[in-house]
């Protein structure tokens, strides 16, 4: 309350939506201008019953590769139609292996399957994609991406012309897959994603695809079916299909560290060796593929930003919020002017430099400024308006008599 | 914080008395009288007489009641956090496979009644929270410990999948809610997590042992979790847990002995090490365990037949079995000398005592890895403790329609005998306890509730002395039934029936696999007269032991009867197509009919107005009428005369006739072939798609759909190939060409004098990285490599898989081999060393950029010394 006769609570009250509103842009800009941030997988088998053994392969080697190119458990939303490893008719218990030389066991220790069993149905496929779930449900079981994910979604079964078997008693459309890709695109729950599919007539099930920043590649045409690669006659049938089987092949020669780019995979497909063709669809992805990493969707590989002073990398909500607190003192005399579209480290440092100059009550000023910031809880807020209130009533007191 | 506020001198009194504990343990000063949290580990083996051992391990560990907030040191926080979230008095999860066989592997003792569960999931819990609240409760828990651990026990979320038993479950309370879901899959996935709930995960100590591949090559492994929440002491504490995490597995140890073909050798036990059972050792304990034990135990039977062997040799068994060196005794040697032998207390009920074996694990370290073996040096026949009764449940009827379920109670030879010590023969009862819970759908009948006690029907209020029933609601609710039969002592078989009508589901609640039948879940039977505890004689080390102790707990002798399957009537998922093309035709029929009809009126309408046009002989009527007759593709009569309208009524009466004969015949080939299509419409219908394959000939109007039967065949093809052997022409064609490309992959092998390719590996051997001799290549440097090999040009094919390359000429070869040297590829493939093309190609390395490479451009793509000298020496021979 000693500030009582003191002018600067009024200016203060009209500092408050200008702070508001730079905080409001700052934010907003910063979604447009988001980084990548995050990588997510999403891999699906959506195949029931023994025989199928290969789709739970492919999706197990699909996770195995991720995993081992950076990508965490806890982001990775792995989808098993079947219980293949444990199944009665598997010779090797708790085993899965995509070769029949039997060298790599897919099923190790430490599988962390999320949808299982009669859980993988389109209803929580689509849950999962567009992020509408009950609220009990866990948080190992949910897609959390955000508007710097990229996402890889990969998908194995059974389709046709436009569709995609789950469990063998429901369909996935490719409308259906359209409309969950526009959802998660509007929610912002993605800046990149890569889908893949191995199925049978894979490429027929982007027909709908619209949304930008998706990139979809198919095993096979329209008309064409996808091939399993070979038998495992110990363990008695199929054990990987062609696609994934040349995929892995691809991926088996790279580490975290190589550059390899998505059109060197994409050309790695031989239409001889697939049987069938393999098909990508870029649409309205902007970045040319020569220049994109596989690692940006097949593992977790982060651009880093080298900075010299310490605490300039901040992120950039941080940083905006940053720069409304410290523009607060200027702003007095221009609020108008300045309108950050993006902020970036360098912006920062000339801001606070001149202002350090510009404000001559700097230092009371910004003692006060720290002290109000620290008043963080409303009531105090509401007692600094009320005080502001006073002089303006008894101007307006003295105005009117 | 009461600590801080006590005078000094207490504060170091209290410090020195516990400096060291506390100090060594966490580097912190706790409060005073404050117990630790711990965690022991502990593990069971037991020969079982069916050739198999049981292994049991028991881990547990237990936060006392903090108000340190949410701080654990070895206690696992996921699990706290439950506690504190739902409000868990006690829960216990269980995942099992397998069955436990309670005639050979006994179901008296505390392992089996503790330990044996029904098979897939099993969850329970008690609630300290209101009545009302409990369901909300219960399934944010399921969720919560889906996610947990990996599996779908958020199923049991929907009321129709839980129930509240009211007091036949042991831990009876008006809060417990039970559920179980007997078709869950039980693997890797759910292990893993429950292990990190181990200070040492399977890392160290003797969860090490746990080997996933054997764990579940074993007949029946059970994994549960108990927990259980002490009383907060006061305001604001947390409360105490004890988590008791048990792992049983059944193993059959791999003989060698079985393999002799001796016949007396059949009866010799198998021999088995932890090694040979788990494939590993433990290398010493968990250092966050209090206690790291390995108990050996020889139960009552074993030990009495151990006696008896020992009499024939005419030793004094008593000594010989406690004496130190017992462990090399005439009849079995064990590998490891135990630290210590304890002897059950003898029972009333019985006169032999079960034999402990204590080894302590700290003992070992790497370098001396402990691992106990059991070697039989003469054979021994014995039988496990059984619990009184035998249950066991089956189905009875036939036909989709209804059944019926019968629990059948066989008394076991064994409990004859406590039967007579316990009381007077005559008079004594035996109580048994039976809770049973039925899904909505399949709609028991309480009323015919039978009971037959030695094959006799016996009246229903005779035997069962309290009966609590609440019945299903469809789609609500499943059905419970909770009774108490009291038998008499001499019982020797006992029956209860119960029929039941199968219900109908709705088309969407099917699951995928509706075929296959669904579960009844195992109903629990209990002898609340029959306690097993196992109390053994020795130090106060015993009580140290929570799995001794846990032993030392009167536990009601519980066992679970089989899973049922029972069929329901699954509907031909092609009905509702069907009924739709059915419907169609109907509608078709009908209103054809009657357009007919009204087209007639019409007609006849017609020709009234043209006698009134012919009346009237205006133009412009004439014209409409001719227009409209032209229309209708009829010339226009002049004459009105009767006859010849008589005439022009039964023509169209023909035609009626005709087209509707036509509708019906077609009506019924649509029936026979389950209408796979609504004519007219483009895309082929659902079920088509969906099981294009079940009807294939027979129906004359395929032939005219040729593209289609061929997307079912491919479709089929797609299903089944390269697993089925396939019978249709297609595939003789493609055999043909297979056939055709071998022979030709031959001739070009024999023909071209580079045998080297002809020995190529598959392409899958390669990129794993099998090192099979090559049967005729000379070519050194291609031998030590695991990489693809890329050419698309390359004269190899795969004999072992059907390739529809288009068969090139060879003059057409030779052009492309001549262009191909100017790239990568063919440049690599001119030097045979085609399977580095990928390295290149994933590098992006073209034929410019090659010349350019140096020796160590080379070296860091990871080509090896030989190759690399190779391609360095022709591009200098080019350049």
């Amino acid at each position: 309350m000693e500030t009582f006769n003191n002018p600067k609570p009024v200016l203060h009250l009209l500092l408050l939506p200008c702070l508001l509103l730079y905080s409001s842009i700052a934010f907003s800009s910063s979604v447009e201008a988001a980084m990548h941030t995050n990588n997510w997988a999403v891999l699906v088998c959506t195949s029931r019953f023994w025989f199928n053994y290969r789709h739970m392969a492919n999706t197990l080697s699909l996770y195995r590769t991720v995993k081992r190119l950076g990508i965490p458990d806890e982001r990775i939303i792995l989808m098993l139609a079947d219980d293949m490893a444990c199944n009665t008719r598997n010779k090797y218990p708790a085993q899965v292996f995509n070769n029949e030389n039997h060298r790599l066991n897919l099923y190790g220790d430490n599988v962390e399957v999320d949808y299982r069993g009669y859980e993988v149905t389109v209803e929580n496929f689509l849950r999962v994609l567009t992020g509408r779930h009950e609220t009990a449900v866990p948080r190992s079981k949910r897609l959390l991406s955000d508007e710097g994910s990229h996402i890889l979604l990969y998908m194995t079964g059974h389709g046709g012309d436009e569709f995609l078997k789950f469990q063998d008693s429901e369909e996935l459309q490719s409308h259906d897959l359209a409309d969950a890709v526009k959802q998660m695109k509007e929610k912002h729950r993605f800046k990149e994603l890569l889908i893949m599919v191995d199925t049978c007539q894979a490429a027929t099930l982007f027909n709908q695809l619209q949304s930008p920043g998706v990139l979809a590649i198919g095993s096979s045409m329209k008309g064409e079916n996808s091939y399993s690669h070979h038998l495992d006659s110990d363990v008695g049938v199929s054990v990987v299909d062609r696609f994934t089987y040349y995929t892995l092949a691809f991926f088996e020669r790279l580490n975290i560290y190589d550059n390899a780019s998505l059109s060197s995979l994409f050309s790695s497909y031989n239409p001889s060796w697939l049987m069938s063709t393999a098909y990508y669809r870029k649409g309205v992805y902007k970045r040319s593929l020569e220049e994109v990493p596989v690692t940006t969707f097949f593992g977790s590989v982060m651009e880093t930003i080298h900075t010299d002073a310490a605490y300039k990398a901040l992120s950039r909500r941080n940083s905006g919020k940053f720069e409304a607190q410290t523009s607060l003192d200027q702003s007095v005399h221009h609020s108008e002017r300045r309108t950050p579209v993006k902020v970036n480290d360098r912006d920062e440092t000339h801001n606070i430099n001149p202002e350090g100059q510009e404000g001559a009550s700097k230092c009371p000023w910004s003692t006060f400024c720290n002290k109000f910031l620290k008043a963080e809880n409303v009531d105090s807020l509401v007692n600094y308006g009320l005080v502001a209130m006073v002089p303006f009533l008894m101007i307006s007191m003295w105005l009117v008599r | 914080m009461a600590l801080l506020r006590r005078p000094p001198l207490m504060l170091i009194l209290v410090v020195t008395s516990q400096f060291l504990q506390l100090w060594i343990a966490f580097g912190s000063v706790n409060e005073e009288g404050q117990r630790q949290e711990e965690f022991y580990e502990e593990l069971l083996l037991k020969p079982l007489p069916d050739r198999k051992v049981l292994t049991h391990f028991h881990f547990q560990s237990s936060a006392p009641p903090t108000s340190n907030g949410r701080h654990h040191h070895l206690f696992p926080k996921a699990i706290s956090q439950l506690v504190q979230k739902f409000r868990v008095k006690e829960m216990e999860l269980s995942f099992t496979q397998g069955r436990w066989n309670y005639e050979s592997w006994g179901g008296f003792d505390s392992i089996p009644s503790s330990n044996a569960k029904p098979p897939g999931v099993e969850l329970w819990a008690v609630f300290d929270v209101p009545q009302h609240l409990i369901d909300s409760l219960w399934k944010n828990l399921t969720h919560t410990l889906s996610g947990l651990f990996c599996a779908s026990i958020n199923f049991l979320e929907s009321s129709t999948a839980y129930s509240a038993p009211e007091w036949s479950f042991p831990p009876a309370s008006g809060n417990l809610r039970y559920g179980t879901l007997p078709r869950e899959a039980v693997c890797t996935e759910n292990l893993t997590p429950w292990l990190k709930l181990l200070p040492c995960r399977d890392k160290a100590g003797i969860s090490m042992l746990l080997d996933r591949p054997s764990i579940y090559r074993g007949f029946y492994h059970s994994q549960r979790l108990h927990l259980t929440s002490t009383e907060s002491g006061s305001e604001g504490m947390d409360p105490g847990i004890i988590l008791e995490q048990t792992l049983t597995v059944v193993l059959q140890p791999n003989s060698q002995r079985a393999s002799l073909a001796h016949a007396s050798e059949k009866h010799f036990q198998p021999s088995w090490s932890l090694s040979s059972i788990f494939g590993k050792q433990v290398s010493g304990k968990c250092v966050l365990a209090e206690t790291s034990n390995v108990y050996l135990l020889l139960d009552r039977g074993l030990v009495a037949e151990l006696k008896q062997l020992h009499k024939e040799n005419e030793k004094s068994a008593e000594k010989v079995l406690i004496s130190e060196n017992f462990w090399t005794n005439p009849c079995f040697e064990l590998s490891a000398k135990p630290d210590m032998i304890f002897i059950e207390e003898s029972s009333l009920l019985s006169k032999n005592s079960s034999v402990l074996y204590k080894f302590e694990v700290e003992k070992y370290s790497e370098f001396e890895p402990f691992d106990l073996g059991l070697t039989w040096k003469i054979p021994v026949v014995w039988l496990c403790q059984q619990a009184p009764l035998h249950a066991s449940r089956f189905l009875m009827g036939s036909g989709n329609e209804r059944g019926a379920i019968a629990i059948s109670l066989k008394s076991t030879q064994l409990s004859e005998g406590f039967m007579g010590a316990n009381s007077d023969y005559e008079r004594c009862e035996l109580r048994v306890d039976v809770f049973q819970v039925v899904p909505w759908y399949v709609k028991v009948y309480f009323h015919s509730l039978q009971v037959f006690v030695d094959q006799q029907p016996k009246a229903v209020s005779d035997i069962i002395e309290k009966i609590h029933v609440s019945p299903s609601k469809d789609k609500v609710s499943p059905g419970v039934m909770e009774l108490v039969l009291k038998l008499p002592c001499s019982v020797s078989s006992a029956a209860l029936t119960i029929e039941f009508d199968k219900g109908f589901l709705h088309i969407d609640e099917y699951p995928p696999d509706a075929n296959q039948g669904f579960d009844i879940p195992s109903a629990i039977v209990s002898f609340p007269n029959f306690h097993a505890s196992m109390v053994f004689l020795g130090n106060d080390s015993l009580n140290k032991s929570p799995l001794l102790s846990k032993f030392k707990e009167k536990s009601r002798v519980m066992s679970y009867t089989e899973v049922l399957l029972v069929p329901l009537t699954t509907p031909d998922f092609s009905m509702p197509y069907n009924v739709i093309t059915i419907t169609c035709t109907v509608f078709a029929l009908y209103f054809g009919s009657l357009l007919n009809a009204l087209r007639r009126r019409v007609a006849e309408e017609e020709r009234f107005l043209k006698d009134k046009a012919a009346k009237k002989t205006g133009r412009l009527p004439l014209l409409l009428s001719k227009l409209s007759a032209k229309l209708r593709g009829r010339c226009l009569e002049p004459t009105h005369s009767a006859p010849a309208s008589l005439s022009f009524i039964n023509s169209q009466l023909v035609l009626k006739v005709i087209l509707v004969a036509g509708l019906a015949v077609r009506v019924k080939v649509r029936i026979e072939m389950y209408a796979d299509q609504v004519e007219g419409a483009g895309k082929r219908s659902v079920k088509e798609r969906l099981n294009g394959n079940s009807f294939h000939n027979s129906i004359p109007r395929r032939q005219t759909t040729g593209k289609r039967q061929r997307q079912d065949e491919k479709w089929e093809h797609d299903l089944y190939h390269d697993d089925v052997p396939q019978v249709s022409n297609r595939t003789t064609d493609a055999r043909d060409l297979r056939l055709k490309l071998q022979r030709k992959s031959l001739q070009q092998v024999s023909q071209s004098g580079r045998g080297a390719l002809s020995g190529v590996r598959d392409l899958r051997e390669k990129l794993s990285g099998t090192m099979n001799p090559w049967p005729v290549n000379a070519d050194p440097p291609k031998l030590k490599s695991d990489v693809t090999k890329p050419t698309r040009r390359s004269v190899a094919v795969e004999t072992s898989e059907p390739e529809p390359q288009k068969a090139a000429t060879t003059a057409a070869k030779k052009k492309a081999q001549q262009k191909a040297d100017a790239s990568v590829e063919g440049f690599l493939q001119s030097l045979g060393l085609e399977k580095y093309a990928i390295t290149f190609q994933v590098e992006e390395v073209d034929m410019t950029a090659l010349v350019h490479m140096t020796d160590d451009d080379l070296k860091a793509l990871g080509i090896p010394m030989g190759p690399r000298k190779k391609i360095i020496l022709a591009l200098e021979s080019r350049g």
